[in-house]
């Protein structure tokens, strides 16, 4: 940990800079006089915009400094998003200062917002918790494992400006309710059992219970093709197979392998591998229902017992498969090895098969195991003993309960519906565990647990306790945190920054890195639109996908733990791979499904997130890649401008894969059309530069059709750009940029404020100060937590309905 | 752009006030009968059901099917209207949907060629769209007119506008209907987008399995606990909601709603537990035709979509619903027709290659058979002193125009039925009549006093 008094001088500019913001309206003292702003008009705008011509019907030359009107502000606010977004004065036109530029802008806004004609929208004061952040916190308020989804009925959350934690897209539904209530009853099943500890069972599954296809004996089912559904596996069925109820169970499997080096159609490498996996019963099962225990090695010819602990949901049964057996039914393999005609005569060739085998013996699971009775949920709510059935003990079991739930002081008045609820309900006759479920239900459902809600005019400590958690854990304070807030110590920024310190530490912290990962670099619509599988089979093998994603964010759990350069981000001599990802690199010397640190060579085409395929597939349509996707995803998460969407009124790309036209024979249209142009001259090079990698990231030489690859572009700024390399040589030129990029990205993450709403003086302190340091992640964390922006309530920004939506996301697909 | 329903969320909370919903005054409709069972819990076992009565259903039977609510529509002097809107994901090839000429002497285009004997009973219309683009983010504006936004809201399908009007006379207000999946075209008023039936399971349960005497106590007991939780959460949100600032007290209005609505919904769940459901003897049959196991996967996603037609024309001949949506998906499986050997998603990526195209045709042209089947079953059943045909507007499209290029433009319009002039092919200058004019005139077929919807602001000229 890091000494205090350092964190101290870290913090001290940005207060000072915010304590300058918050004194009287920018605008009041005006350190940029209009005549200036009139220089900078008449130097840059006005030959397009003037007396004589007024390209788009817009005259800046006779533009006055009145922003009561709503006219001329608009007109004002129309300026200040062209030089905002830098689409203005067109690149044939000479650049103005990029400090004059800046002063510009930071004076029209701050003319904007004195006359409250900023186009900002009100942040919601109250946000309801994203389905991630629902499930942590049932997880830590009823201690239970909730890696079972319990909203996983929830309608998807969406996003805004990227992100699942800005209140704006975070709807409720008659739909979510009902589903709340669902999961809310679950949940607490799952957590809360009164009673005696249920007995332990064991049961045994033996051949004949195994469903078909598979060849079964009385003493073994034998699997010789690999792991898909619809594929062999042992799975029992019928009215025999075991009906678990939900718990924590030992599965133990006995089975052995045989043939394991047969050479020929369905010959493996290595050793037999066994997939354990536990879901529905049922032939067909739904996608993403059946999850994979583990995958152990299977000895040869020596018959062992495997033991693993699963948690089983009410029904479900374990499955056996073969996970590295032939990846076709045992129909094609037949057809493959033997020829067409033998398909009619399957079942003697099953009888004496020759090639690799898994035999499986028996399975048998015991439970439901707990380790502490009572639960340790049960015994938060409700001590060790058989709780008592009084009104008072109730009354205070519900105010500790609702305290936890509601995540700040609760009072006697908060818990009175839930005490009428319980009373009504035991009135009507039922019993008091029924009662007191029905009652923690409603305190389940109700806003003050759903809800993030900070409706002080300043975040009160309870708020920004909430704040800190929800940022890097996506859940519920600690008993820590709990207390620093009934303290009132959070205000201060050096408690904070301490704070954060220990919570990256905390392994919950886990949560921050994947779900950042997920929604700053898309992580989460890698799957979305896998490659065609016809045309890129390779990509289906041996868990491609999962090891791409689990690349990028070991990648920046590294740099956060490391507390690196983010300039490693653009570029970095190493990265995170299995052996599997290796292959996919052509990068040699990398054994194991584990992942591992790994230095690149500087001639190996990867380093930096662009080299990542995790990114480079998800920003591909499955079938070909689009330099338009890719560059709108550099500027958007790289460069911090997304650029809009393509204007109504233009017609779409044809595409035309025959072969005869390249990818860049169909984007010069963008390049001839002004329209187009004004946008895709910044996308388009950029997406270019990545073209020698193909829709699932791999490098290739040439297109499928043999054309050759031009990678070549010219950035807007007149930069040349060839390739891969020189693209991320120019992205480390632009660093500042990119900076500025993830520190927004960062502060709409934390506070659930819309980027628009991000103070921009706040987020350039932010990045000032970090640069001291040499710009490195966690310092950033820490700094984003200490700054005056993640304490500033909701709905600073002055509400105004914007006349138009904001472009939410690029041209797509 | 105008915003086309400014005031949504704070309307509708204004209109159906909180007290209102506390002092258990009656309120406007919007049903969804056994809205507290999951449609998890309610998958069962196709075996439950008649097993191998593998038989379509004849025709009779379903004339001798009928209800109370059946019964008394048949003895009311102008039989209901409805809608059914059919849309697919991908669009339509549309050089082989849209006819040459216009008029009534037309060439039947190729992808029409299933409905040539029913061409008195539908009109083709090119030239509509909704000014939107997005591609397959814009396909959303299907029945919405607009395309979606976190930001904008303000989503509401034309079904849902129908539902919240005329729907609180059926036991389902509306039936948004899927293939396989949960997706649907319908957004509500809220904005926010439902639901999909797409399992005929589920949904023949929702429509026809019988609720047993000891089912109906425990779900009445279950619907009470349901309301008192209900009652006390809404207690609880009143003392937040005070604590809010006005303008913080926007956002937290959703929830209320949600929670007025939820309660509605289960005071008219209750009303409906206790009408018996419509007698189901022909709908055992269509059930046991369905397909086994997720019919959302390509090979089995045409006899999914045959199954849901069938129930559905069933669930509107049983008068359970009079308005419904059937979302025809996308994805990338591969459907089980001679010729096809590509998956759906790729095809519609055709790039022009004629191979490509013809594989792609050879998927939607089953779409058209499968909808001239539907419209056969409505025009052979009675409706009162017409078909049911005649009283139903059947409505096909898609929110894409042409998936190759990810288009949202000049999108695919065919409407059948619903007592309209049919027979023709007309032709609307692109880009210069939204396709929600067409809505409004189906809004007012159904008896809804409007003259917009959505950018639509009056009815389509030409088609009455």
């Amino acid at each position: 940990m890091r000494p205090r008094r350092f964190i101290l001088r870290l913090v001290m500019p940005v207060v000072a800079a915010t304590a300058m913001l918050l004194a009287p309206a920018a605008g009041a003292a005006d350190p940029q006089p209009f005549s200036s702003v009139r220089g900078f008009l008449a130097k840059h705008c006005v030959a397009c915009h003037g007396r004589n011509k007024q390209e788009g019907k817009r005259r800046f030359d006779s533009l006055r400094p009145e922003f009561s009107s709503q006219a001329t502000a608009g007109t004002w606010h129309d300026i200040l998003d062209q030089l905002r977004a830098g689409t203005m004065p067109p690149r044939d036109r000479p650049r103005p200062d990029p400090a004059t530029a800046r002063k510009v802008v930071d004076w029209i806004t701050g003319r904007l917002r004195a006359s409250g004609h900023l186009r900002t929208r009100p942040n919601d004061a109250v946000r309801r918790l994203n389905r991630r952040e629902y499930n942590n916190t049932l997880r830590d308020l009823l201690l239970i494992d909730t890696s079972y989804d319990p909203a996983a009925g929830f309608p998807d959350d969406d996003r805004t400006d990227g992100f699942d934690t800005v209140g704006a897209s975070l709807v409720f539904s008659p739909a979510l309710i009902r589903e709340a209530m669902r999961a809310a009853g679950d949940a607490i099943d799952r957590g809360v059992k009164f009673g005696p500890r249920p007995e332990v069972r064991v049961q045994r599954i033996l051949p004949r219970e195994a469903t078909r296809p598979v060849y079964r004996t009385d003493e073994y089912v034998k699997i010789v093709t690999g792991t898909g559904d619809g594929f062999q596996q042992f799975r029992p069925g019928g009215k025999s197979a075991p009906q678990l109820v939900q718990g924590e169970y030992l599965l133990r499997i006995h089975a052995t392998a045989l043939h394991t080096t047969f050479k020929g159609v369905g010959q493996i490498d290595g050793p037999v591998r066994m997939k354990i996996r536990v879901g529905p019963p049922g032939k067909t099962a739904e996608a993403g229902s059946r999850r994979t225990i583990r995958i152990v090695d299977v000895p040869e010819n020596q018959p062992r017992t495997f033991t693993v602990r699963a948690r089983f949901e009410a029904g479900q049964v374990p499955i056996v498969s073969f996970a590295n057996g032939h990846p076709g039914s045992f129909k094609n393999l037949v057809k493959k090895r033997y020829g067409p005609e033998a398909r009619q005569n399957r079942a003697p060739i099953m009888k004496a098969y020759d090639g690799p085998q898994l035999r499986v013996f028996w399975m048998e699971v015991e439970g439901p195991l707990y380790e502490r009775w009572p639960l340790p949920g049960h015994e938060r709510i409700f001590g060790s003993e058989i709780p008592a059935e009084d009104r008072d003990s109730v009354r205070s079991t519900l105010l500790k309960f609702t305290t936890r739930a509601f995540r700040r002081p609760v009072t006697g008045d908060d818990i009175e519906p839930f005490l009428a609820l319980y009373d009504r309900l035991r009135s009507r006759g039922d019993t008091f565990q029924q009662a007191i479920r029905s009652t923690l239900q409603a305190v389940i459902c109700s806003p003050g647990f759903l809800y993030v809600h900070t409706n002080q005019a300043q975040l009160d400590d309870y708020a920004i306790a909430n704040r800190l958690s929800y940022f890097l854990w996506s859940s519920m304070p600690d008993e820590r945190l709990t207390d620093l807030a009934r303290r009132g110590v959070l205000r201060r920024s050096e408690v904070r920054t301490a704070e954060a310190t220990r919570m990256l530490a905390d392994p919950r912290s886990r949560a921050f890195v994947d779900s950042f990962t997920g929604q700053w670099l898309e992580l989460n619509q890698l799957g979305e639109m896998p490659p065609d599988p016809k045309r890129f089979r390779d990509y289906y093998r041996g868990e491609l996908e999962s090891a791409m994603r689990m690349e990028s964010r070991r990648f920046f759990a590294h740099v956060l733990d490391k507390n690196l350069d983010v300039a490693h981000f653009l570029d970095a001599d190493f990265t995170f791979l299995n052996q599997r990802l290796a292959e996919h690199y052509e990068i040699e010397g990398v054994e194991g499904p584990q992942f591992r640190r790994v230095q690149l060579n500087p001639d190996t085409p990867r380093g930096g997130l662009l080299g990542q395929a995790s990114i480079l597939t998800l920003t591909s349509n499955g079938t070909v890649t689009s330099p338009v996707v890719r560059g709108v995803w550099v500027l958007g998460n790289l460069m911090g401008s997304t650029p809009d969407p393509p204007p109504a009124g233009v017609a779409e790309l044809e595409p035309d894969t025959r072969g005869a036209t390249t990818i860049r024979d169909q984007l010069d249209r963008h390049r001839n059309n002004k329209r187009c142009a004004v946008c895709h001259r910044h996308i388009d090079p950029l997406g270019f530069a990545l073209e020698h990698f193909d829709p699932t990231g791999r490098w290739r030489g040439r297109y499928d059709k043999r054309q050759p690859i031009d990678s070549s572009g010219v950035l807007d700024d007149g930069r040349q750009v060839r390739g891969f390399a020189e693209l991320k040589r120019l992205l480390l030129e632009d660093k500042d940029r990119f900076v500025d990029c993830l520190v927004g990205k960062l502060l709409v993450y934390a506070t659930g404020s819309r980027a628009e709403s991000i103070d921009p003086k706040q987020a350039r302190s932010i990045v000032d100060d970090s640069k001291q340091r040499g710009t490195k992640l966690a310092d950033l964390v820490r700094l984003v937590v200490a700054s005056d922006q993640f304490v500033a309530p909701a709905s600073a920004a002055t509400a105004t309905q914007p006349k138009s939506p904001p472009a939410s996301s690029g041209p797509r697909r | 752009m105008p915003r086309l329903f400014p005031t949504g969320r704070h309307r509708s909370y204004d209109e159906f006030s909180l007290s209102r919903a506390i002092t258990g005054q009656p309120l406007p409709n919007q049903a969804h009968a056994e809205s507290h069972m999951s449609l998890r819990s309610l998958r069962l076992n196709r075996r439950t059901f008649l097993r191998g009565a593998g038989v379509s259903i004849s025709l009779p039977l379903l004339e001798a099917m009928s209800s109370g609510a059946a019964a008394a529509t048949r003895a009311r002097a102008v039989a209901p209207k409805r809608l059914v809107c059919i849309g697919t994901e991908y669009g339509m090839h549309a050089p082989a949907f849209f006819p040459k000429t216009t008029g009534t002497d037309f060439a039947m285009p190729e992808l029409l060629a299933p409905l040539e004997k029913h061409r008195r009973r539908w009109t083709i219309i090119e030239g509509l769209d909704h000014r939107v683009g997005g591609g397959h983010k814009g396909v959303q504006a299907f029945l919405t007119g607009m395309r979606f936004s976190f930001n904008r809201g303000g989503m509401y399908s034309l079904d849902q506008y129908a539902a919240d009007r005329i729907g609180s006379e059926t036991r389902f207000a509306s039936l948004p209907l899927d293939i396989g999946g949960s997706n649907s075209w319908s957004w509500n008023r809220y904005g926010v987008k439902l639901q999909g039936i797409g399992n005929p399971q589920v949904l023949f349960d929702r429509l026809f399995r019988q609720t047993s005497a000891i089912e109906q106590r425990r779900r009445r007991r279950e619907l009470d606990t349901r309301n008192s939780i209900l009652d006390a959460v809404l207690a609880s949100a009143r003392r937040i909601d005070r604590e809010l600032g006005p303008a913080d007290r926007h956002r937290f209005r959703e929830y209320l709603n949600a929670i007025d609505e939820t309660e509605r919904r289960l005071k008219r769940a209750g009303y409906w537990l206790k009408q018996p459901k419509p007698s189901s003897a022909g709908s055992d049959a269509a059930l046991a035709a369905s397909p086994r196991g997720n019919t959302g996967r390509g090979d089995k996603r045409l006899d999914g979509m045959r199954s849901m037609f069938d129930l559905l024309a069933l669930a509107l001949q049983t008068d359970s619903t009079r308005i419904a949506t059937l979302h025809i998906p996308g994805g990338n499986g591969r459907f089980q027709i001679d010729g096809v050997n590509d998956g759906y998603h790729s095809l519609s990526h055709h790039g022009q290659d004629l191979e490509k195209i013809s594989q792609l045709k050879l998927i939607e042209i089953e779409y058209s058979r499968e909808l001239a089947r539907f419209i056969d079953r409505l025009a052979d059943t009675r409706d009162g002193k017409a078909t049911l045909l005649e009283n139903t507007m059947v409505f096909f499209g898609s929110g894409m125009g042409n998936a190759s290029s990810h288009s949202n433009r000049n999108l695919p319009v065919l409407v059948a039925g619903g007592g309209f002039q049919h027979g023709r092919s007309l032709k609307y200058e692109p880009g210069k009549t939204p396709l929600c004019n067409l809505y409004v005139t189906m809004l007012q077929r159904l008896g809804i006093e409007t003259g917009s919807f959505g950018n639509g602001t009056s009815t389509l000229t030409g088609f009455a």
